[in-house]
């Protein structure tokens, strides 16, 4: 049970990742997810180092390329979280290939 | 203050459907008094390792728990450090007997995990990562295949590499009767497993497993005189970020590195001495940076190493590591794995291990490890 008024809390400092650059240094597909990403499993997650050398963990969405050791990417907003009608959208960070 | 482990006892670990978390407690506790000829009356305190329960089975005040099951009065601590939670609460009960507190203390680890659904479970765990790692889908899998994914990319190594260490861990558990899986399996098998978070298959993954463990510590010489014991010569726990994405190297485990300078430096001995380790294999790839991160191999050396079983029982080297079957597969039962390592040690300083005996043991090390290396537990027996 995450209160939702975590999820309003932690969604403020989103913002100010969203749009900055970066390069994946790992990289792994989930295929065994956690029940609240049943619906969107298998899936890449990735680690990335944004301009800065600060590291962030993101999943990439909309790819058609095969992943490679610093590839670039630049960070978006998605909701990927599954939660119950009642919550606060589970907005979270993700990344695109460029 | 010289103290010792007096006594070890582990229930079977696997699927244990008509057990709940607190029968096997129970069990563990009450064979380990009968084992050791030790009364509970004898006993100054109880330390109990177990992440979960208050997560998935509703279970907090766990110690009051036990003082309900076990009819007593004495004091009883719960530990969490995730799958450290054991190693943690044996290092607590170590130094109690340490301050004087008290005599003999009884440290016992367990958990119950396949009552839940394995994305459950996988949910559950996963509340010891950050909140970061949490909002993007990662799974403790996940994490440790980031650090595979780099390790291996780093240091020139395949996969193959990777799943010698469960097969070898396999092999050792043919030998032990409490073990979740007494399955030889090959690197093939490995290799074409399903995948759980690439590039971890599921047999280069523990398992769900139940379980419950538990040793005596005591400082009480007539007691220390009267049976088997082993002493501990060292207990050391570092901690380091929760967040993998925060560490200065996801290709092995500072708080590893940490805990262990520390237990040799306070036990006066070098990785040399070591004949018999317990690591922490929950994925295979954390077998392999423990190595380096303890000493026993020099960084980058591990892949190649273990690809050669060079720790495997029947090889007969100066080093052999998981004799119980490891992670893998004696099963991780979170909560009672630490104790499990300490006790096989114990069993093994104690020439106990029957078929897992190895010859001319002086020195046991175990090394437990808490989410993505959040805790690191180091602790070394001698006889």
């Amino acid at each position: 049970m995450i209160s939702p008024v975590k999820v309003w809390r932690r969604q403020k400092t989103i913002r100010d990742l969203l749009g900055k650059e970066g390069v994946i240094v790992s990289w792994t597909t989930i295929f065994t997810p956690p029940t609240q990403f049943k619906h969107i499993a298998p899936y890449i997650v990735a680690m990335i180092r944004l301009e800065g050398s600060i590291n962030i963990m993101a999943q990439i969405v909309d790819y058609s390329r095969t992943l490679q050791k610093n590839q670039r990417v630049v960070v978006v907003l998605r909701k990927l979280r599954e939660s119950s009608p009642e919550d606060v959208i589970p907005y979270t960070i993700a990344s695109k290939l460029i | 203050m010289k103290s010792g482990i007096i006594g070890y006892y582990s229930t079977r670990f696997g699927e244990l459907w008509e057990r709940s978390l607190f029968d096997l407690v129970e069990e563990s506790i009450r064979e380990l008094l009968k084992d050791s000829k030790v009364d509970i009356s004898r006993v100054d305190a109880i330390f109990f390792g177990n992440m979960l329960g208050g997560i998935i089975e509703n279970n907090l005040h766990a110690s009051a728990k036990l003082a309900e099951i076990l009819g007593i009065h004495i004091p009883i601590f719960h530990t969490e450090a995730a799958c450290a939670s054991g190693g943690m609460a044996f290092h607590l009960a170590h130094n109690y007997v340490q301050s004087g507190k008290g005599k003999t203390v009884l440290v016992v680890g367990a958990e119950k995990m396949n009552d839940s659904s394995p994305e459950q479970i996988t949910q559950a765990l996963m509340s010891a990562a950050s909140g970061e790692e949490q909002e993007c889908g990662l799974t403790f899998p996940g994490l440790y295949a980031l650090m595979a994914r780099e390790y291996l990319s780093k240091y020139h190594y395949t996969k193959k590499h990777l799943a010698a260490v469960s097969v070898k861990n396999h092999l050792h558990a043919l030998n032990n009767p409490t073990a979740q899986f007494q399955r030889e399996i090959t690197e093939e098998m490995v290799l074409q497993s399903p995948l759980v978070a690439d590039p971890l298959g599921l047999l280069d993954s523990s398992p769900i497993t139940d379980g419950a463990a538990s040793v005596l510590i005591s400082s009480d010489q007539a007691l220390l005189k009267k049976g088997k014991s082993a002493t501990i010569l060292s207990s050391e726990i570092a901690t380091d970020s929760i967040s993998l994405m925060r560490r200065k190297s996801i290709t092995g485990i500072e708080a590893t590195q940490i805990a262990a300078q520390k237990a040799f430096k306070e036990a006066r001995l070098t990785p040399a001495d070591i004949q018999v380790a317990e690591l922490h294999d929950c994925f295979t790839i954390a077998e392999l940076m423990a190595m380096e991160d303890i000493g026993f191999w020099k960084r980058g050396e591990a892949g190649k190493r273990a690809g050669e079983y060079e720790t495997l029982f029947s090889n007969g080297g100066n080093l052999i590591v998981n004799t119980s079957g490891g992670l893998k597969a004696a099963g991780h039962p979170v909560g009672a794995t630490g104790i499990k390592q300490i006790g096989e040690l114990y069993l093994q300083l104690t020439g106990q291990a029957k078929k897992r005996q190895i010859k001319k043991v002086r020195h046991g090390l175990a090394q437990n490890v808490g989410g993505s290396g959040g805790t690191a537990v180091v602790t070394i027996l001698g006889i």
